[in-house]
């Protein structure tokens, strides 16, 4: 578009005045930056320069982020957020998206990695963590680095994956701004340290010699993250941080007795919460601990529940601390080593040397069954300081918008119970949700969307949906979806439990949505109706022939549930099935289903 | 069910197949297709649910409990020794760990899971047992009086029970073929049946052999009561009745009870060929448009009995001859010791509405292990232990009182005449608890009995959930059928042996009603009734109730 005589003359002088004194390069790299900036400028609208983007020659800074519930992601976000309002340029994106490879090219990133499964990389980021430890990985002499890494420290290899990455950037030659850090799932608090301590660094270390911070009006810049669709802009008001009170509308049973794991029904009111929401997306709780559970802790523990202590920028009530704001349900290795300590038990101590014993001594055990085998005599201060703050649970969304409005519907396993001494020993969230709440309460919630579980995009593609147990839930909410939204694809679900007669979770509502034509296949598979154990995996080799053929007409699959092995022998299913009737070796059949990864034709959700 | 169409279903379903091999092979629901609930029927095998856990099912988002309830027919009611080992070892491996004993005579399994029903079934065929007919628009079990004292005519009835039954089998070997072989046959032709045609019977049909004095059969409720007479101990011929039933409908006063009519005498070879006239002419001219009037008891109501004498010789060739002189006492069991001609005794067992759980069976088992030559079923849901010897009874009589069986030394005569249908829960028809309750409703009817002395009178009381009448309430001296949870209708007036019915005295009451209008009966009865007077015919006699001369005036207020 051409510019009238007139302000083109007052233009001229200003740049003028403004590039005197610039050098040869810093001339260069102030045209090629205008041009970007137009560009910029052309995206967001505020002006129409027909001039292509282009890099911008200010070094950028890239964030990347390995992500599979969404923490990692929105310390990513926010990160990137800080960094542009300090001038950086950002290249923000999910590992999941990028080309491995090219972090040949980098100057810096900042990795934010969490760890899932036993250890390992979260959903989308294996193929980046694959090529790094990997011989074939490419030297990263010029990168500098600094790795932010999530985790929870009652799993036993902590914040593995993010401290693999750690180590072996270095070793392929790059250096490391700051150490890395490893946070828990309480991680809020170390995470604005950390922001700001990176920032920081990086002021000093990615200026070009010579010249001071970018200035304001060159800000405009950012790399494009179109990974999701959670843009600042639409960034809800209610988030992980600041969670909405939900109004529990109702809870029912969807098993009934003699069934040997209850699973609920539980359906919560966002209404007025401005919270969005789609189908495979999941719901975070803010659970509290049972007042049954504090009650014994503080009579265990002796402490006296009323004094006053504070932690971190909040003083509380020792029985609120316990009540709202500390993990009691599960038990952390820092708690264990603390305890160790304050109980001066040896047993304790030989326990934290064994990592296999550790991890299954854990995994039956709560912090109260630690205050009762090994007794230490303690003030509320101690206690809670040893304890690890509360984090969120998610649930898979079972409902969908389309359907209930601003209703979410979650389908809640109930983890332990009442013992036999008649104490509690269950799993805090999903007693809180399946037992001790009731309509009419409210828990803190916030969305955590997931956009590596999207139903496809393209309405008539078939959906193959594989959801043992809890994994059902978001499947609910996909056929629901599909018939709101009169999706003209196939739906076909494989679910799994123990018996028919009492754990098939809304058995009614599939067959209706079969009589209706919505749902086309159903297979299932109760593991306990007959002498040999029956699984997903066995019917998905069973009707091999079709799965594949469906494949073929380009399905798409998603599995959900189980991440301990249902998901693993699912996924070694799929490749038989690939390789039985598409006549392929077993390599073969694996790279099919990682070119439907790539193609976001498989997706998984496993916890 | 109503708006299923059952006569579509039966005519289609190729010779009793349906598509029940596929309804068996769907493992997303315990229930079979809703067309082959009709055909299982015909199978002996009734697609029910647990309706106490109904509601929590529901709310549970699960399909209700769906399970089955598989009826062994018996004709004439004999289980051999090993028969009876078998169907009580099924009981625990694939049923819900009782037998229930019918009031014809048969055997029911309940809470059997659709995929248990293949072994359940393979397990009674293995003891030459079946339950093909058991249920359906066929002919049922054939009911036969139980007494083996009564040595050569016990035989020789039992005898005809078994010829009756195997003539008016249907032909198909869709029973062997689905359940026993359980693989799929393609056959392009179903095979023929020629007495039952494709759509079989437009209903159910039932026969029951008698022998005076004893009308335990209830000879006048059977679609075909034939009455043995006898010369010297040895069978002559049969008294024909023809057109008996009870079941009605609430509030539907173009359906009620019948008793069959008397319609002539035929001799023992004519009896498979005027039975077979009987169900020919109820197939061809039986309401094939409404269940409600289409049993036979209708069919004959509305055409007369000359129509039937005539159809019969048509169909037959026989004339049948003038009925022979009978007199029936009692329509229940004779309960306790019984002696035969060679020395062998007999004895019957009380067996509260059939039902026998695990103690009774463990006792059961025990006596027909050491004990017992085999097992006789009555008509009114008890058992008779045969075959026994003098010295063996002080040692039956220990195990029987160790197991909670009894012939009559602990249980009042009211109870032991007391007769209830199974209703709740696995009935689907059921309106009120009829198994479940009546032994408490009959304790206290006791305390009354007792209060007015007259505890050791024989009064036959029978329940049912719903007015289809399965424990033939509309002929027991005090009936009682059920309207809603807790409320009933009650009947008085019936005779003590089953040639009268009884009529209805209050609609719809709760207990307290029950039994207020019963303590008053009793007074009165204990008061005025005349030596050996039985309760019934007391209540005629003393205008407590009109008696009822049709059927159609036993519901009419
Ligand atoms: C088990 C038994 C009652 C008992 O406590 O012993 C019984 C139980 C049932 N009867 Fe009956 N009937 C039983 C003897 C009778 C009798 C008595 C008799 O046959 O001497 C009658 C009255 C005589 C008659 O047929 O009129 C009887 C008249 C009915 C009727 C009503 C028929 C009618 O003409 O209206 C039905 C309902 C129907 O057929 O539509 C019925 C239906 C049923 C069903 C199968 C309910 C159903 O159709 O879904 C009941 C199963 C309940 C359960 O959970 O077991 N049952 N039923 C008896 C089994 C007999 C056998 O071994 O074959
Ligand atoms: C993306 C995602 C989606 C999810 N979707 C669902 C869903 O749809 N439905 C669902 O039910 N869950 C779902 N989960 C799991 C859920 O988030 C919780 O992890 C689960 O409900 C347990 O949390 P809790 O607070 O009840 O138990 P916690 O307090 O976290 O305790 C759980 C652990 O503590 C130990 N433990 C506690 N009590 C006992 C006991 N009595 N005996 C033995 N061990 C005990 C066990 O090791 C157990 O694994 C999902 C998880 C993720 C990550
Ligand atoms: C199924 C599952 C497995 C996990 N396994 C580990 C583990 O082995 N080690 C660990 O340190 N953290 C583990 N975590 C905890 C996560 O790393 C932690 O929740 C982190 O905040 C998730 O970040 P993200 O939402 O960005 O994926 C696991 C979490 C889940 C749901
Ligand atoms: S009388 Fe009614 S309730 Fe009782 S068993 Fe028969 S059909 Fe069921």
């Amino acid at each position: 578009m051409a510019i009238s005589p007139a302000p083109r003359q007052e233009l001229e002088h200003q740049l003028g005045q403004w590039a005197r004194g610039l050098d040869e390069a810093q001339l260069q790299w102030a045209s090629g930056y205008l041009a970007g900036l137009a560009a910029a400028r052309a995206e967001v609208g505020a002006s129409t320069a027909g001039v292509a983007p282009e890099a911008a020659a200010q070094p950028t800074l890239t964030i990347w982020y390995g992500s599979e519930t969404g923490n990692g992601r929105g310390v990513a976000q926010r990160l990137a957020d800080e960094a542009e309002a300090k001038g950086f340029a950002v290249e923000l994106a999910s590992v999941a998206d990028i080309q491995p490879r090219a972090i040949g090219k980098l100057e810096s990133l900042l990795l934010v990695m969490s760890t899932h499964g036993e250890g390992d990389p979260p959903e989308g980021a294996e193929a980046l963590h694959k090529l790094i430890m990997s011989e074939r990985a490419p030297r990263l002499d010029t990168l500098k680095f600094a790795v932010f890494a999530l985790g929870d420290s009652s799993y036993p290899d902590f914040c593995q994956t993010g401290r693999e990455f750690d180590a072996r950037l270095e070793a392929l030659g790059a250096r490391r701004l700051i150490d890395r850090v490893d946070v828990d799932v309480d991680f809020e608090p170390a995470e604005d340290v950390w922001r700001a301590r990176i920032l920081e660094t990086l002021e000093t270390e990615l200026q070009p010699d010579g010249r001071q911070s970018t200035p304001p009006y060159l800000q405009l810049i950012r790399g494009v993250d179109d990974s999701y669709d959670n843009r600042p802009d639409t960034v809800p008001r209610f988030d992980r941080r600041n969670p909405f009170s939900a109004e529990v509308l109702e809870i029912a049973p969807l098993t009934v007795a003699p069934s040997t794991s209850p699973v609920y029904h539980v359906e919560l009111l966002l209404e007025d919460s401005g919270l969005e929401w789609q189908p495979g997306d999941s719901l975070g709780i803010w659970p509290s601990n049972d007042t049954r559970l504090v009650d014994e802790i503080v009579e265990v523990s002796g402490i006296d529940a009323s004094t006053t202590v504070a932690r971190g920028d909040e003083t509380l009530e020792a029985r609120q601390w316990l009540e709202r704001r500390l993990e009691l349900t599960l038990l952390t290795r820092p708690f264990v080593e603390a305890w160790a300590g304050l109980s001066e038990s040896g047993h304790l101590s030989k326990l934290l040397g064994d990592r296999d014993e550790f991890a299954e001594w854990v995994g039956t055990r709560q912090v109260i069954d630690v205050l009762r085998e090994y007794p230490a005599g303690i003030d509320a201060d101690s206690l809670i300081a040893s304890l690890r703050g509360i984090a969120p649970r998610l649930y898979s969304i079972a409902s969908s918008p389309r359907l209930s409005g601003d209703e979410i519907h979650l389908t809640v396993k109930r983890v332990g119970g009442v013992d036999d001494d008649g104490r509690l020993r269950a799993g805090v969230a999903s007693w809180q949700l399946a037992e001790a709440a009731s309509p009419g309460d409210r828990v803190p919630v916030y969305v955590e969307a997931n956009p590596g579980f999207r139903l496809p995009e393209n309405q008539d593609a078939p959906v193959i949906m594989i959801g043992p147990g809890t994994g059902v839930a978001p499947f609910r909410a996909f056929v629901q979806q599909r018939q709101a939204t009169g999706a003209g694809g196939e739906n076909w679900l494989f679910f799994g439990a123990r018996n028919r007669r009492t754990d098939f979770l809304y058995q009614l509502e599939w067959q209706r949505f079969r009589r209706q034509g919505d749902l086309h296949r159903l297979a299932v598979a109760f593991s306990r109706d007959q002498a040999d154990k029956v699984y997903v995996q066995h019917r998905l080799r069973e009707q091999g022939r079709d799965v594949y053929d469906w494949l073929e007409r380009g399905a798409h699959i998603y599995v959900c549930g189980d991440g301990q092995r249902m998901a693993a022998d699912v996924h070694q299913a799929l490749v038989d099935v690939i390789a039985a009737h598409g006549g392929k070796t077993e390599g073969q059949a694996t790279d099919y289903l990682e070119a439907m990864k790539q193609a976001k034709r498989y997706q998984k959700d496993v916890y | 069910m109503s708006d299923l169409n059952v006569e579509k279903i039966k005519s289609e379903s190729r010779a009793l197949r349906g598509t029940l091999y596929d309804s068996l092979a769907d493992p997303t629901t315990g229930a079979i297709r809703e067309a082959d609930t009709v055909v299982s029927k015909f199978h002996g095998i009734y697609q029910q649910d647990d309706r106490d856990v109904r509601p929590q099912r529901r709310e549970a988002r699960l399909e209700p409990l769906y399970q089955f309830m598989l009826r062994v027919r018996v004709p004439g009611g004999r289980v051999s020794r090993d028969q009876w080992k078998a169907l009580d070892r099924l009981a625990d491996e694939y049923g819900n760990g009782t037998l229930r004993l019918t009031s014809r005579q048969a055997i029911q399994y309940h809470g059997i899971s659709k995929e248990s029903l293949r072994n359940l079934v393979r397990g009674i065929d293995a003891v030459g047992m079946d339950s093909l007919a058991a249920c359906g628009d066929v002919n049922r079990n054939v009911m036969c009086h139980v007494q083996p004292e009564l040595g050569p005519l016990q035989a020789e009835t039992l005898k005809w029970a078994d010829r009756l039954s195997a003539h008016l089998t249907p032909q198909t070997n869709a029973w062997r073929e689905i359940w026993v072989d359980g693989n799929k046959v393609e056959l392009d032709e179903p095979e023929e049946d020629r007495i039952y045609g494709q759509a079989y019977l437009p209903r159910k049909f039932k026969i029951g052999i008698a022998v005076p004095p004893y009308n335990d059969v209830d000879a006048y409720s059977q679609d075909i009561g034939f009455i043995a007479i006898e010369s010297e101990g040895r069978l002559v011929g049969f008294n024909v009745i023809a057109g008996g039933g009870m079941g009605c409908s609430h509030g539907e006063s173009d359906t009620f009870p019948l008793l069959g009519k008397v319609i002539g005498f035929v001799e023992p070879n004519q009896v498979l060929e005027v039975a077979e006239a009987i169900v020919t002419t109820q197939r061809d001219f039986g309401d094939r448009n409404n269940r409600k009037h289409a049993r036979f008891k209708y069919t004959l109501d509305d055409h007369g009995t000359d129509w039937l004498l005539d159809q019969i010789k048509q169909r037959s060739g026989v004339e049948l001859q003038s009925a022979r002189p009978f007199e029936f006492t009692h329509s229940s069991d004779r309960f306790g010791w019984a002696e035969d001609a060679d020395g062998r005794w007999h004895y019957t067992v009380f067996v509260e509405n059939g039902r026998l759980g695990p103690e009774q069976r463990a006792g059961l088992n025990r006596l027909i292990d050491q004990y017992v030559g085999d097992f006789r079923l009555t008509p009114n849901q008890n058992v008779v232990l045969t075959g026994i010897t003098a010295d063996a009874r002080p040692e039956v009589e220990h195990i029987l009182q160790a197991s909670d069986l009894d012939g009559g030394s602990r249980h009042s005569a009211l109870r032991r005449h007391s007769m209830a249908c199974v209703a709740l829960p696995t009935c689907g028809l059921a309106m009120a608890e009829a198994e479940r309750y009546l032994p408490d409703l009959v304790t206290r009817i006791e305390e009354l009995a007792a209060r007015h002395s007259i505890e050791d009178q024989a009064i036959t009381i029978r329940m049912s959930g719903c007015p289809n009448g399965c424990s033939r309430p509309y002929l027991g001296e005090i009936g009682l059928v059920g309207r809603a949870p807790g409320r009933y209708n009650l009947y008085l007036g019936a005779s003590f042996n089953g040639d009268r019915l009884n009529r209805m005295v209050l609609d719809n009451a709760d207990e307290a009603a029950i039994l207020h209008a019963i303590d008053g009966w009793f007074q009165r009865f204990a008061g005025e009734r005349e030596p050996a007077e039985t309760f019934g015919n007391f209540s005629v006699r003393a205008g407590l109730v009109a008696a009822v001369n049709h059927g159609s005036e036993v519901n009419a207020a």
